[in-house]
C-alpha cells in the first residue's frame, strides 16, 4: 500500500510542479511582452532634434534668412542664452533696422539680463511700430513688450513710467497676473498704496498662490495702516507657503475683527479645503459668496467642496 | 493492518486530494492567464481597461517616445486600426505625414495643385472607411483622401463638393478625371480622362472649416471659423457614401454663434461627442469647453478661471471610450484631462509642462487617442508628435 502510494503521490507532485512551472512562465511572457508593448521605445525612433543645433545648422546654411536668424535668437533667449540672443537679432537689425520681432529680442534678453537701461530704447521702439499695427489692443506680444519695459523702468527707479506702461498692459490682457502684480509693485512704488492693494488683489484673484503678491500686499496695507488687512495679507502668505494650519488660524482672527472682508473668508475656505475639512469650507465660502455674489473664484471653490463632499457621501454610501 | 498503517493511508489519500485541488486551481490559473494575454494580443488595452476592476480608478497615461521629426505639427489623427498616424504639419512644405505605430514617417501628401504658400493643413480625422478628411486654412475647404493620401474630393462648403460643383458645370465627372481647387487664384481645374486642363469658376459658397472630429456613429463635427459667424456644423455619416460625392446634400444641423455669452464661440477649434450625445466644444478665444445637449441646447461652459482645471487657450480635444475628456492647451503646454462620464465634468489630471524633453510640450495643439491606450500629441514647436500611453 504504502509503496502505491507513493507511486501514485509522486507523479501528481510533478504535475503540480509542472502546472506552477507553465503558469510562472505564462505569467512572465506577459508581464514582458506587456512591458515591452507599454514601456519600451521602438526601435529606430529619432529622439527629439535639439532646436538650437538644428537653428545653428540652418543659420548657417542659410545666412542671409533674417527670419531664420531671429527664429535662433528666440530660442536662444528660451534658453536663458542672453548674450547670443542680442548678437543674432542685432546682425538682423544691422541689415533691416526697422524688424520689429528683432527689437523684442533684444529688448526683452537685455531686460532679462538685468541691462534694464539697454533694453528701454529696442522695447521703446518696439512698442511704436506695434502700436500702429491693426489689432494692437490684443497684442500680447506688445504687451508683452511693455512688461519687460516697465520691469526696466523699475528697476531704474522710474515707477511713474513703470504704472503708465503697466496700465496699458493690463488693459490689453487682464489676466496677466504678473503684470497686476508689477503694476501694484510700481504703484507702490510711487506711494499710491490704494491702488496697489487692488493691484495685487486682482493679481491673487487670478493665482491664489502668488505669494510674492500678498507679500507685497501686507506691505502695502502696513503702509495705509490697515493692520487687520495687512494680517488677512500675512496669512495667505502662510497659505502660499502651503502652512495651511497657520493660514486657518490667521485668517479665523481676521474674519472676527474684519466680518465684511470677503478675501478673507475666501481664502479660510481654500485653507479648511486643503486641510480636508470641507464642511467648514463650504460654510466660509458660503459666507463669502454672500459678500461678493459674482465672485468667479468663490463659485469655483464652492464647487469644487461641494464635489468633493458628494464624492466623499458616495463613498461612505457604496462603503456601507 | 495496524492502526498506524491506517493512519499513514488516511494521511496519504487526504494530502492526494490536496495536490489534486492544488494542480486544477494551477490548471485554471495558467487557462486565465493565457486567456488575459490572447486577448491583450487581440484588442491591446492597458490592463483596468481589460479588466475592470470595481469602482473609477484612474490611471494616468505615460510619456512613452516621440516620433521622428515633423514639420510644426498642428493636427492628428489615428486611424480605426490604430496602425496609422496621420499629421497635419503648419511648417516645411506643409503636408500631411503619415506615420506608422513606432513614429517612423512612411507617406506624405497635400493638397492636389498647391504649392506650397497656396495649403495650410490644419485638423485631420479619419472615417471608419479609413479616409483621411483635412481642413485647410487657406483652401477654406475640406479635403477628402483615401488611407494612401489619394486625393477623393473636397468639401467647399456644408452642401457643397468640388465634384459636385465641377458637375453643375459640365455634366458629369467621369471616372479617372483629375480636379482640384485653387483657392487663392479663385479657379477650378478640371481634367477628363486624356484631355487637357479646363479651368471652371470658383463656386460662390464658401466656409472656413477648422476643427474635424467623427463621433462614434460616423457623423462629422466641424467646427467654423467664418468670419462673424463662428459655429459648429455636424454632417450626417449618410453624405459621405461613396467616393465622390457629386450629389452632396446632406442634412447639415448648425449649433451656435459668434461671441462670448452662454452658447456662443470665439474659434471654436474642436467638437466632439461623448457616449451619452453631449457635445463638446474647444471655444478657443474664450478660453472655455462648451457643453451642449444632444438636441443642441446649450448646458454649460467650463475651464475658466484658476486652478489645475482651468484652461488658457484650449485648442484639439479627443473623448476615449471611457468618456475620458483630453483638452490639449496650447499656452498651458499640457493636455488636461477630465472625467464626463457624470452629470458635470470632473477634472482628473495635467499632462506635461513647457519644455523640450520627454513628456514636455512647445506650444501643442492637438490630441486623438487608438483603441489601445495610445494618445498622440502634436507637440508643434517642438517639431514632434509625441506619445503616451494609459
Amino acid at each position: 500500500m504504502v509503496s502505491t502510494d507513493r507511486g501514485v503521490s509522486v507523479p501528481r507532485d510533478r504535475r503540480v510542479w509542472v502546472a506552477a512551472i507553465v503558469l510562472a512562465a505564462l505569467i512572465a511572457a506577459f508581464a514582458l511582452y506587456y512591458y515591452y508593448d507599454r514601456y519600451v521605445t521602438p526601435g529606430g525612433v529619432a529622439e527629439a532634434p535639439d532646436p538650437v543645433a538644428q537653428l545653428e545648422q540652418a543659420v548657417r546654411a542659410t545666412p542671409d534668412d533674417p527670419d531664420l536668424r531671429l527664429n535662433l535668437a528666440e530660442m536662444y533667449l528660451l534658453h536663458r542664452r542672453y548674450d547670443d540672443a542680442v548678437a543674432q537679432a542685432e546682425q538682423v537689425l544691422a541689415a533691416y533696422p526697422d524688424k520689429d520681432r528683432a527689437l523684442l529680442v533684444v529688448g526683452v534678453a537685455h531686460s532679462l539680463s538685468g541691462r534694464a537701461e539697454e533694453s528701454l530704447a529696442p522695447l521703446a521702439e518696439f512698442v511704436r511700430i506695434a502700436r500702429k499695427a491693426p489689432g494692437a489692443a490684443l497684442d500680447t506680444t506688445l504687451e508683452a513688450a511693455l512688461y519687460y519695459q516697465a520691469d526696466s523702468y523699475l528697476k531704474l527707479g522710474r515707477p511713474a513710467e513703470a504704472v503708465t506702461t503697466l496700465e496699458e498692459a493690463v488693459q490689453i490682457s487682464p489676466t496677466d497676473a504678473d503684470a497686476l502684480y508689477l503694476l501694484g509693485t510700481a504703484l507702490a512704488a510711487t506711494g499710491e498704496h490704494r491702488r496697489a492693494v487692488k493691484a495685487f488683489g486682482r493679481a491673487v484673484a487670478l493665482v491664489p498662490q502668488f505669494r510674492e503678491s500678498y507679500q507685497a500686499m501686507a506691505a502695502s496695507y502696513d503702509a495705509l495702516g490697515r493692520q487687520v488687512l495687512a494680517d488677512y495679507a500675512r496669512a495667505m502668505v502662510a497659505f502660499a507657503d502651503k502652512d495651511y494650519a497657520t493660514a486657518r488660524d490667521g485668517l479665523l482672527d481676521v474674519v472676527a475683527r474684519r466680518k465684511g472682508f470677503a478675501p478673507a473668508r475666501l481664502g479660510l475656505g481654500l485653507a479648511y479645503e486643503q486641510l480636508g475639512d470641507f464642511e467648514s469650507a463650504r460654510a466660509a465660502l458660503r459666507a463669502a459668496g454672500k459678500l461678493e455674489p459674482d465672485s468667479v473664484a468663490v463659485q469655483q471653490a464652492l464647487g469644487r467642496v461641494e464635489a468633493a463632499m458628494e464624492q466623499a457621501a458616495g463613498q461612505e454610501a457604496s462603503g456601507s | 493492518m495496524s492502526v498506524v498503517a491506517e493512519t499513514a493511508g488516511a494521511e496519504t489519500r487526504r494530502g492526494g486530494r490536496r495536490r489534486k485541488l492544488l494542480f486544477w486551481l494551477l490548471v485554471a490559473a495558467c487557462v486565465a492567464v493565457a486567456a488575459l494575454f490572447l486577448l491583450y494580443l487581440l484588442n491591446p488595452k492597458p490592463l483596468p481597461d481589460l479588466v475592470p476592476l470595481p469602482g473609477s480608478i484612474y490611471s494616468e497615461p505615460h510619456y512613452f517616445f516621440s516620433s521622428a521629426k515633423v514639420d510644426k505639427p498642428v493636427g492628428v489623427a489615428v486611424s480605426p486600426d490604430g496602425r496609422r498616424i496621420y499629421v497635419a504639419e503648419s511648417g516645411g512644405e506643409r503636408l500631411v505625414k503619415v506615420l506608422d505605430r513606432d513614429g517612423q514617417v512612411i507617406g506624405q501628401f497635400g493638397a492636389p495643385g498647391t504649392a506650397v504658400g497656396a495649403r495650410a493643413p490644419v485638423y485631420v480625422a479619419v472615417d471608419q472607411a479609413g479616409r483621411v478628411f483635412v481642413s485647410d486654412r487657406i483652401q477654406g475647404a475640406i479635403l477628402v483622401f483615401d488611407a494612401d493620401g489619394r486625393f477623393l474630393d473636397e468639401i467647399l462648403s456644408p452642401t457643397l463638393t468640388l465634384s459636385e460643383h465641377i458637375a453643375e458645370h459640365i455634366g458629369e465627372v467621369p471616372e479617372g478625371s483629375v480636379f482640384w481647387y485653387d483657392a487663392l487664384a479663385r479657379q477650378v481645374h478640371y481634367q477628363a480622362p486624356g484631355e487637357g486642363d479646363a479651368v471652371l469658376p470658383a463656386p460662390r459658397e464658401a466656409w472656413s472649416p477648422l476643427g474635424l472630429r467623427f463621433d462614434r456613429d460616423g457623423d462629422l463635427w466641424v467646427t467654423d471659423v467664418t468670419e462673424g459667424a463662428h459655429s459648429v456644423h455636424v454632417l450626417p455619416r449618410e453624405a459621405f457614401a461613396g467616393e465622390r460625392w457629386t450629389d452632396f446634400e446632406p442634412q447639415v444641423r448648425t449649433i451656435g454663434e459668434m461671441g462670448n455669452g452662454p452658447g456662443q464661440f470665439a474659434f471654436p477649434n474642436s467638437a466632439t461627442v461623448d457616449s451619452q450625445g453631449r457635445l463638446y466644444v474647444v471655444d478657443g478665444n474664450n478660453g472655455r469647453i462648451s457643453v451642449w445637449d444632444a438636441q443642441g441646447t446649450a448646458l454649460y461652459e467650463f475651464g475658466r478661471g484658476v486652478g489645475d482645471g482651468a484652461l488658457g487657450l484650449p485648442r484639439g480635444l479627443w473623448i476615449d471610450d471611457k468618456d475620458r475628456l483630453h483638452v490639449v492647451d496650447a499656452v498651458k503646454q499640457s493636455v488636461k484631462v477630465f472625467d464626463v462620464s457624470g452629470d458635470t465634468p470632473e477634472f482628473l489630471v495635467s499632462l506635461g509642462s513647457f519644455g523640450m524633453g520627454e513628456g514636455a510640450f512647445n506650444y501643442p495643439n492637438d490630441v486623438a487617442l487608438d483603441g489601445s491606450g495610445r494618445m498622440y500629441v502634436a507637440d508643434r514647436e517642438n517639431d514632434r508628435v509625441q506619445v503616451w500611453s494609459y
